[in-house]
């Protein structure tokens, strides 16, 4: 097949949140006349929508010097919603050229944090206020290292997990690059994102997605791994038949780790939430489950029974005429665009494949899929992306008999013999003793 | 610009966690938390402040390490060995604000240029504590669309 076409207005959006990443990266305490005429471009584009009151309300305080949390919220809804739209329009050309059926979620109203969860989320605003002040492209240590004991509380929390995850990232990244401003091209759109996502996540928990129990067969298809130094997060595709209904889904496992705990006991992690699927990426078989809950956005929570049968091959599985959902709406953004695909009698040149760059900037070192192995694989499981231009991120491969994947990585965690946690927990007694 | 920009970073080496338990870069200072060489009970912190090149060595009571003499003692350069493993040499270099590239802890160690400046011991033992923290929090089988921007680490 060839290239998808872009859809109009995917790349005019992106120039209007540029725009606003500009004024993050240099601070809005040290806005110019050039940049609020940028942030008048934002608001007029939003002229007319449900957002545009307040977008423009935003936009002319602090122009005034008025630097309160709810105006930068305000933005940060405004560049949420542009990302949510190119989003949908990328996934819905998508959807068509696979022929895959999209469906929509349905959610209901968030929970509304008690008064634990409030002052921590409040906690974490303040700082993200400041980054904003600063600005992103001008943080040192000193504005940085404060959320360390904010981050604490958050990660206690359950209600908490997905703005903890982001938050501990977001920060420990900034860490990592202080003082930002000696760095030379800094991943300021980037750095906007997850500054936008973590500060409209302490105003609100996410919506809960309607669910049902689900019975009946999944084949996994293949994992994308994401992960940074304190979380690591297993997102397994895979295609769940249903009666006579194929839908497409996935089926998060997500562990809280160190960097001391590398290479293949990440496996070690993220295998007790969900023993059988975690074994299925590495030796493929059928899973009947039964009575497990699926939300209404295609997230397969594990917390059901499961009975594991025949072998199956995934480079063989016909994702055609598949249920595909959507994200929840505050999930829309072209990142998480991911719309599983599967090839065989394949040959990939250049690093292309069905007319689509094979990106390699989100396949995980965990991943056991390396670039040669990439290259000379003559069938694979891929997910299509979007972020600047259409791709293929590979997961899984096979060249004749010899598969590529995880399943090495898995085998290896279950013959550790010294676990790394074993040994800190040791060592960190002998400090507590003494 | 792209939405999604992993930083590069080499695969982490297999670390000496038995001898180097701890090592971070963090607020300024790469530190870590040594085993001692001779007594299986006694652990010791060595840290390097960025940019001073100023660094120390203590047991876990606080007692200066005996081997601190002009320039760094066998704690300090195993930490530093066991960051380049982690973090890899070019990245424990420019943390610290070395002039030229280095790919040795004992070449890092001798372009510091520091001096014997003393930090409790307890402020890197809390960091090492609170690492320990996030292994104890509990899993989670519910999505997590926010880890879609995270592939390193």
């Amino acid at each position: 097949m060839s290239a998808p076409e872009l859809p109009a207005g995917v790349a005019e959006a992106a120039g209007l949140t540029a725009g606003l990443d500009a004024v993050l990266g240099a601070g809005f305490a040290r806005l110019t006349p050039d940049q609020s005429a940028r942030l008048g471009d934002l608001a007029a584009a939003f002229t007319g929508t449900p957002l545009g009151p307040t977008v423009s309300e935003a936009v002319a305080a602090l122009g005034r010097g008025e630097l309160l949390a709810h105006h930068l919220a305000a933005l940060a809804a405004a560049r949420a919603s542009l990302e949510g739209a190119r989003a949908d329009a990328v996934l819905a050309v998508l959807a068509a050229r696979q022929g895959l059926t999209l469906e929509e979620p349905e959610v209901s109203a968030a929970p509304t944090p008690g008064p634990e969860v409030a002052v921590r989320m409040e906690s974490a605003r303040q700082w993200l206020v400041e980054l904003a002040l600063a600005g992103l492209c001008q943080l040192d240590n000193a504005t940085i290292v404060p959320v360390m004991a904010t981050l604490e509380g958050i990660q206690a929390h359950g209600a908490m997990g997905g703005l903890a995850a982001v938050l501990t990232g977001f920060a420990n990244e900034l860490l990592d690059h202080a003082p930002t401003s000696a760095i030379a091209d800094p991943p300021l759109r980037r750095w906007a994102d997850l500054w936008s996502r973590c500060l409209l996540g302490t105003y609100a928990l996410p919506e809960v997605p309607t669910s049902r129990a689900v019975s009946g067969t999944l084949t996994v298809l293949g994992a994308d791994i994401r992960h940074h130094d304190h979380v690591v997060s297993l997102v397994v595709h895979g295609l769940l038949e249903e009666g006579g209904a194929k839908r497409l889904v996935r089926t998060t496992l997500t562990a809280w780790k160190v960097d001391a705990v590398a290479g293949e006991e990440i496996w070690n992690l993220v295998r007790p939430i969900a023993p059988e699927l975690v074994e299925a990426l590495a030796t493929p078989k059928a899973l009947a489950v039964s009575g497990m809950t699926l939300w209404s956005t295609g997230d397969l929570v594990w917390d059901g029974s499961v009975s594991v049968g025949a072998a199956v091959d995934p480079f063989a599985v016909d994702l055609s005429g598949a249920l595909l959902v959507a994200p929840a709406p505050r999930d829309r953004h072209p990142l998480q665009v991911a719309v599983p695909v599967v090839y065989s009698g394949i040959a990939v040149t250049d690093r292309v494949l069905d007319g689509l760059a094979v990106d390699l900037t989100r396949v995980s070192h965990y991943s056991d899929y390396d670039p040669p192995e990439i290259d000379s694989s003559d069938a694979m499981v891929a997910l299509l992306r979007y972020d600047e231009g259409f791709s293929l991120q590979p997961l899984a491969g096979r060249k004749g008999k010899k598969v590529f994947g995880p399943a090495e990585g898995i085998a290896a965690a279950a013959k550790v013999k010294a676990p790394a946690l074993d040994v800190l927990r040791e060592r960190a007694s002998k400090l507590l003793r003494a | 610009m792209s939405s999604f920009v992993p930083h590069p970073r080499p695969k982490p080496k297999k670390r000496k966690l038995q001898k180097v338990p701890f090592v971070e870069l963090f607020d300024g200072r790469l530190q870590g938390v040594v085993s001692s060489g001779s007594d299986i009970h006694r652990v010791y912190v060595s840290l390097i402040q960025a940019g001073t090149g100023n660094y120390y060595c203590s047991t876990n009571n606080n007692r200066p390490c005996g081997g601190l003499g002009g320039g760094g003692c066998k704690h300090i350069a195993e930490m530093v060995s066991n960051a380049i493993d982690q973090y890899g040499a070019e990245r424990v270099a420019r943390y610290l604000g070395l002039p030229e590239e280095q790919t040795s802890a004992w070449g890092i160690i001798g372009q510091l240029g520091g001096t014997k400046e003393k930090v409790e011991s307890g402020e890197v033992f809390a960091r090492f504590l609170d690492y320990l923290r996030y292994v104890e929090l509990p899993a989670s089988a519910e999505p997590r669309p926010d880890m879609a921007w995270f592939v390193t680490g």
